[in-house]
């Protein structure tokens, strides 16, 4: 750092004042060691050992920057930022630290997309802590002026839409290459629902600078939101390839892939997937869900559409259905999706396979159990399958799949309307809101 | 997409893992899950570590392993320690204080080491701050 860089750092830091939120001895001290070497004055540097402890400080000393432990006995520390955020909204004065053990790209992509300045890592060392905490407040001692902007515009965009549209308007104008202030224009847009605004404003922010995250990831959820596929495609791919995929973003990504039809896509999440020491249960609960999707496109396809689909790739398609079965965790609904999709096939085997892991996995889930009675209402012939379903209805299963199938079977074995009107009131009495689509089921199955 | 740029971003750690023998009572620590390093200074270090494991005072040998599968396998410290895929650190606990309800902060001072080990793992403690300051930032940049 030059001369200049340190008076300037120095005239930052002179009225500053710090807390931090430390359960660790040690760790308060390396940090307040950190901090007087860097020329904050002891009576600046505030020390909460839990979350109640920082609360009480937060209002009694406003301090501009915070730096806390993630794991705090009392409560999570988000709590505090977000206090801080109210009370510090321009966080050219501000700013907040975090200390984590939690290394992973998962923690890191996510704290990078809050509003924290930096993460530092657990174990860490003096040196190691102050490297991060200059990296933060350099810049902030001496902003240029489109800095001092787009902060006034992210501190307006909280309050005060109108005015955060215009400063953003002045703020394009002071740089060669304006893809924050274009992004926080499509924040303001999204704000008001619009989303073409929105739309070109990210586009304009991905023209000065192609891999902005933030801007990838609004133009993707507002490409899908449009139903533009293929440009939310282009969208996904930068993302993927510029950065580690989010598991919870997969089954987008793989809707996307396989409306586009880029299935490969989908059998490299998985092929990425299988190279994972140890998944934990979210990414494998993801992943499967992609396998589901690309699974139930290319079975609707063949069976639905009557598409032309190659042998291979309904065996592949049927392969992956079943490792989705075998990965998925906890999720219930990614059962239900491939069951009703394989009902679509002449495969029950693999139907049968499906439903026996699922339901041991999840005995008492009633979506699954009623995916039993759909399936028996499949092979059994219609008093069977009437019989079952009102046992079911009578076991408590009461659920609108299995009302459809009390319609329409009463009305396929031709009992008395009398009946009929029966089924159909029982039906409106468990579900009220659902009285036209069952009056529309038994319309259908009377003129079938 | 090309499938070489694909890279999941899961929970997976990059830590170390710990286990001691208190040298002064004779206990061992293998509750690696619940010890672990805060911080290191020129010749100390402190550690969180199960309540009631050691005292002021007392020497230790501390065990750092790079990943938990040999811990794992082991359910008592083994009398021949050189099977341990570790590296060791022997230390006498300065100061305890109580972290929370069940774990304890103690700061060891140093007294034996391998200086090139030393000197690995706190070049390893900055490179790592390093590599996730450059990941966070590009999401920033």
């Amino acid at each position: 750092m030059d001369a200049k860089a340190q008076q300037l750092l120095k005239k930052y830091m002179k009225n500053k004042k710090f807390l931090s939120i430390e359960p660790s001895v040690a760790a308060k001290t390396a940090i307040e060691t950190m901090l007087m070497k860097t020329a904050i004055p002891r009576k600046n540097i505030h020390h909460a050992k839990n979350l109640q402890m920082a609360h009480e400080l937060l209002k009694e000393k406003k301090p501009n920057y915070i730096i806390t432990n993630e794991r705090l006995e009392d409560g999570n520390y988000k709590e505090i930022l977000d206090e801080h955020l109210k009370q510090w909204p321009n966080r050219l004065d501000s700013g907040f630290i975090l200390l984590s053990d939690n290394d992973s790209l998962d923690a890191v992509s996510k704290v990078a997309q809050s509003e924290i300045d930096s993460l530092v890592l657990i174990p860490f060392t003096v040196t190691s802590l102050q490297s991060e905490f200059l990296k933060v407040v350099v810049p902030k001692s001496d902003p240029s002026d489109y800095q001092l902007a787009l902060e006034s515009v992210r501190e307006h965009l909280r309050f005060d839409v109108n005015k955060a549209f215009e400063l953003v308007k002045k703020a394009i104008k002071l740089d060669s290459k304006p893809f924050e202030a274009y992004y926080l224009e499509g924040m303001i847009h999204l704000k008001g629902k619009s989303l073409e605004q929105a739309k070109t404003a990210f586009e304009n922010s991905l023209k000065s600078n192609p891999t902005y995250y933030n801007s990838l990831k609004e133009l993707f959820t507002v490409y899908m939101t449009l139903k533009e596929r293929h440009k939310a495609y282009q969208i996904s791919k930068k993302l993927t390839e510029e950065f580690p995929v989010n598991p919870e973003m997969i089954p987008d990504l793989a809707w996307v892939s396989v409306a586009c039809a880029e299935y490969d896509d989908i059998l490299k999440y998985h092929t990425a997937f299988k190279t994972v020491d140890q998944p934990d249960n979210d990414l494998k609960n993801y992943i499967a869900a992609s396998l589901t999707i690309y699974g139930k496109k290319i079975v609707q396809d063949k069976f639905e559409n009557g598409e032309k689909i190659e042998e291979d790739i309904i065996n592949r398609a049927y392969k992956l259905m079943e490792e989705a079965s075998v990965i998925c965790e906890d999720k219930p609904l990614v059962f239900a999706s491939l069951i009703n999709t394989l009902r679509l096939t002449s495969n029950a085997s693999l139907l049968e396979n499906i439903y026996d892991r699922a339901s041991k996995r999840f005995p008492n889930n009633k979506s699954i159990k009623v995916l039993e009675v759909l399936m028996n209402d499949d092979k059994l012939k219609p008093a069977e399958s009437l019989k079952g379903a009102q046992n079911a209805i009578k076991s408590g299963l009461d659920m609108p799949e299995i009302h459809e199938i009390i319609l329409r079977r009463t009305v396929e074995l031709g009992l008395p309307e009398r009946m009929i009107q029966e089924s159909l009131e029982n039906a409106c009495k468990s579900f009220p809101n659902l009285k036209n689509v069952f009056e529309e089921i038994l319309v259908k199955a009377k003129k079938d | 997409m090309n499938s070489n740029h694909i890279i999941l971003a899961t929970k997976k750690l990059s830590r170390s893992y710990f286990i001691f023998s208190n040298q002064t009572s004779q206990l061992d620590c293998l509750d690696y899950n619940k010890i672990s390093l805060l911080y290191v200074d020129i010749d100390n270090l402190s550690l969180v570590v199960p309540k009631k494991s050691i005292s002021e005072g007392h020497h230790l040998s501390l065990y750092i392993f790079q990943n938990s599968k040999q811990l794992k396998t082991i359910s008592a410290m083994p009398r021949d320690k050189s099977i341990l895929k570790c590296d060791v650190i022997n230390g006498i606990v300065g100061q305890t204080f109580p972290f929370d309800e069940d774990l304890l902060e103690i700061q060891i001072t140093v007294n034996g080491k391998n200086n090139e080990f030393w000197n690995n793992m706190v070049s390893d403690i900055e490179s790592k701050q390093e590599e996730v300051s450059n990941k966070f930032n590009k999401y920033r940049k």
